[in-house]
């Protein structure tokens, strides 16, 4: 989870203050922030001159400061949990002081000045205005000046209204190291607001004059229990919160009534190369005007929507340097930077734009999957380290929210990151799977289905960019075909695409890569995102105990029982809080990841996806059974590099008993994991169209699942006396 | 059981945030530069009382003026209180300073791998930072902090 800090204070000055900026903005990036905002603060009336001018900086400027900042990023980002590929981000931010109720008024959502601005921030000066903040105004930010004496009360219900709205307060901490006097006012005025929101909607920010009163995150999170906010709540505030917000307030300007995304296309076919600029599909979010950083280079672009020019060779020096920089993820990075050229993308985007041409809602989407190859690039990078290194690091921190966050703009990129013919890397393939499935739970939570299924059309016309050799992309392909074909209809047909791409894959690599593409197009495939998050969540366990073996056996063998992957539905749900556990003691930091990430996933879609699967499972009782089949199938391989055929064989074995007692287990409310995820890959593996039953029993049984959790080693010892009997 | 508990921060200085590549330390990092500065934060945010509560199990265990790293031992009870000051800290000796923890742990050996690590690495940035200049003295001291950190006892 990445630390932000919203507030740095930008003025109008001429150029002497601007290497304050640059200097404060420097330390923020040693420091180990991912993203700041520029707070322009402007008094009375607005005008047309108060339109969005603030320029982004960029990694020249800041390199002038300190030419050595990449090793410190890298230090300090290592030392937080942050991964080092995280862009940084830069965001622009306005601050209105209202004090008369006229004033207030003009901060509405259909003001053109304020959308030139990420962010936008109240500061009342009266209690008329605060109740107008509080309750009416559409603003992201409450910004309240603690260090004088408050001009209005803070009144609870006023207070509570506003969190309600999702309004966030904001509180500054600069004027705490600054100044004793200021200290004693802000302590006294900012402890009254911890008091009534009990912490929550709070986020903090430096609003610091000079680099001198910039202190990290951590640092400044414990500050913070001088107010009585407890460490936790401190912390949220200072990373959860602030990304909550941005992603909220990027959403809000890019896209139309969330749902399409309008974006100016400048003219000519470097638009397209352009787009991933502009269109962090992968990561929409934290979306800047200004990219970040890439990796360890640190390379800031200032991006404007006219220097397309400048983007593009921004790009390309960033991926060089990634290659440089990274010398263990180097082969990753070689990969995706051969891959994700800006020409590459280009006809990634023309096709995507063909094939969702007819589509308004396509188009959106797609422009938005097409491109942002440093999207891509940071998030493989990111993918692969955590494969690679410490997952636990990246994600342990990460909240559900944020894994939540994190999958609906990975969504995007999946898509494009399939359309990407040039993914030789089999381990950027499994990565872009693994975020595709993900960004394809988020985009199903979040997208309408209409839109989906708008994409699948897109995959397809992708897939002839890809080329056989890249196994991921295929994959892509039918995930996304699978995931967005809501009907039934649709699912056979992913399904079957599925089937084939899945032996296809088998017979071709007999690594776990296999697997892993697999797994990606079965996730894909499932409609509902409980259906794949149990799915994911068992396959990543049965992983942990039978990497190799499982991974291989499920790609290799198709046909399971129909009703084992029916099983595994009901017994991935609540199977996955066990699993969740095992994974932990197995130490499978890959599991644990997916799980953290599927859990949040889950939580959230839960009762989306309930409805859904009552839904679905009444139309099709064949596609969710295969989904979440081919989903485990997906799961096992990733982890097994090297698996053999062999010992699939008796997996497969133990795989079918085991989903015979699943569904015993199922019924008694206990579920066995370990038994059922083997047999879930080995199912999933197989028709998964053959024999569905009892989809009903899936659908309901897994929210009972959850109610109950069962500790692992009871549910085996169930299984085992289940067998018995 | 042991009933008193301590917590180790390690702790990183940044001298001068403002100024613009500082080829020159203007301060030199000691232990009683560091000490005091703290000291008087302690004071001036926490008062007499607060002092004297959080002096009793606080010390400046190991500070390395080439990384400009430090080691500071806190009670369990106060440590955020002193954590706080030692945030607040704005100067040592008229430079203006940034305190900015690394790692923060409970017994002295997890921090010794800590503060090893961070050390190392601080190192490689300083050599960076100084480029040609880098004398062997300046190896040899380092030599000598590592070991110190090795040989660090509660």
């Amino acid at each position: 989870m990445g630390f932000f800090d919203l507030s740095v204070p930008y003025t109008d000055l001429p150029p002497p203050d601007r290497s304050t900026r640059a200097k404060l903005v420097t330390k923020a990036l040693q420091l180990g922030y991912s993203g700041v905002a520029y707070n322009r603060t402007i008094k009375g009336v607005m005008s047309d001159r108060d339109r969005c001018s603030i320029p982004l900086l960029t990694l020249p400027s800041l390199l002038k400061h300190s030419p050595h900042l990449t090793s410190s990023v890298g230090f300090h980002r290592d030392l937080l949990g942050v991964p080092r590929s995280t862009p940084f981000r830069q965001y622009t931010r306005l601050t209105v002081c209202a004090e008369t109720p006229a004033q207030a008024q003009t901060l509405n959502s259909g003001n053109p000045i304020l959308k030139t601005y990420d962010l936008v921030a109240v500061k009342p000066m009266n209690q008329s205005a605060f109740d107008q903040a509080c309750e009416k105004l559409e603003v992201d930010i409450i910004a309240i000046d603690f260090s004088e004496k408050l001009p209005f009360r803070l009144k609870q219900p006023l207070v509570k209204a506003a969190i309600e709205r999702k309004v966030y307060f904001e509180i500054t901490y600069a004027g705490l190291i600054a100044d004793v006097q200021t200290r004693r006012q802000i302590i006294t005025n900012a402890k009254l607001l911890v008091d009534w929101t009990r912490g929550r909607n709070i986020i903090i920010s430096s609003a610091a004059p000079t680099a001198n009163e910039f202190r990290g995150p951590y640092d400044v999170a414990n500050l913070m229990s001088l107010l009585d906010l407890s460490m936790e709540r401190a912390k949220a505030a200072i990373s959860r919160n602030c990304r909550t917000l941005i992603s909220n307030a990027v959403r809000k300007k890019h896209y139309y009534k969330e749902a399409i995304r309008v974006e100016v296309l400048p003219s000519g076919q470097e638009s397209d190369g352009n787009k991933p600029s502009s269109s962090d599909s992968f990561n929409w979010d934290p979306i800047s005007s200004g990219e970040g950083d890439l990796l360890l280079d640190d390379l800031a672009k200032a991006f404007s929507n006219s220097s397309t020019k400048a983007t593009k060779t921004v790009k390309a020096i960033d991926f060089a340097s990634v290659i440089d920089s990274m010398p263990s993820l180097g082969f990753q990075v070689n990969d995706l930077i051969s891959g994700t050229n800006v020409v590459v993308s280009q006809p990634l985007a023309t096709q995507k734009n063909i094939v969702s041409a007819p589509q308004l809602n396509v188009q959106s989407v797609a422009t938005d999957g097409v491109q942002e190859q440093s999207v891509l690039c940071d998030t493989m990078l990111e993918w692969q380290r955590f494969r690679s290194k410490n997952p636990q690091k990246l994600y342990s921190s990460s909240d559900t929210t944020k894994a939540v966050n994190n999958v609906i703009p990975i969504e995007d990129p999946l898509i494009t990151t399939r359309a990407e013919p040039n993914s030789p890397d089999e381990t950027d393939g499994i990565a872009t799977d693994i975020h595709d499935v993900q960004s394809q739970k988020s985009a199903i939570a979040n997208a309408v289905n209409d839109v989906m299924e708008i994409e699948v059309p897109t995959t397809t016309g992708a897939e002839p960019m890809n080329s056989a050799e890249s196994m991921g992309i295929t994959k892509e392909i039918h995930d996304v075909q699978s995931l967005k074909s809501v009907t039934a209809k649709t699912f056979k047909d992913a399904m079957e695409i599925e089937a084939p791409t899945t032996t296809g894959a088998e017979t071709k690599n007999p690594d776990g890569i296999d697997g892993v593409t697999t797994e990606i197009l079965n996730v894909r495939s499932q409609k509902s995102m409980t259906n794949c998050k149990l799915n994911v969540v068992p396959s990543q366990v049965n992983l942990t105990y039978h990497a190799l073996d499982i991974g291989l056996s499920v790609a290799c063998n198709p046909e399971s029982g129909v009703q084992v992957p029916t099983n595994y539905q009901d017994s991935d749900i609540p199977g996955r809080h066990n699993e969740e556990a095992d994974s932990i003691k197995n130490n499978d930091i890959q599991s644990d990841l997916v799980d953290e990430v599927l859990t949040g996933k889950e939580k959230n879609f839960l009762p989306l996806d309930s409805a859904l699967d009552k839904s679905i499972s009444e139309v099709d009782e064949l596609t969710e059974p295969g989904d979440d089949v081919v989903v485990l199938a997906n799961q096992v391989p990733v982890l097994d590099s090297s698996d053999e055929m062999t010992a699939t064989d008796d997996y497969s074995v133990a795989n079918h008993e085991t989903a015979e007692v699943i569904m015993d287990e199922q019924e008694h409310g206990k579920a066995d994991i370990e038994l059922s995820y083997p047999a879930l890959v080995q199912s999933e593996s197989g028709k998964s169209k053959a024999k569905r039953k009892k989809p009903h029993q899936v659908t309901f049984l897994p929210l009972k699942r959850l109610l109950h959790a069962t500790p692992f080693k009871k549910a085996r010892k169930s299984k085992r006396r289940h067998k018995m009997a | 059981m042991v009933g008193f508990k301590n917590r180790y921060m390690t702790l990183e200085v940044i001298l001068d945030p403002n100024k613009e590549l500082a080829k020159k330390d203007p301060v030199i990092i000691t232990t009683y530069n560091v000490t005091k500065a703290i000291k008087d934060s302690i004071l001036v945010n926490f008062g007499e009382c607060g002092l004297a509560s959080s002096l009793g199990s606080f010390q400046v265990k190991y500070v390395n003026e080439i990384t400009r790293l430090c080691i500071i031992r806190a009670s369990r009870e106060d440590h955020q209180k002193v954590w706080s000051a030692i945030t607040m800290v704005r100067s040592i000796a008229d430079c203006p300073v940034i305190f900015n923890l690394l790692d923060l742990s409970g017994s002295i050996r997890a921090c010794k791998t800590a503060a090893l690590k961070c050390d190392e690495l601080k190192f490689e940035q300083h050599k960076l930072v100084v480029g040609s200049i880098l004398s062997a003295q300046d190896t040899q001291k380092m030599q000598f902090y590592l070991d110190k950190i090795k040989g660090l006892e509660h």
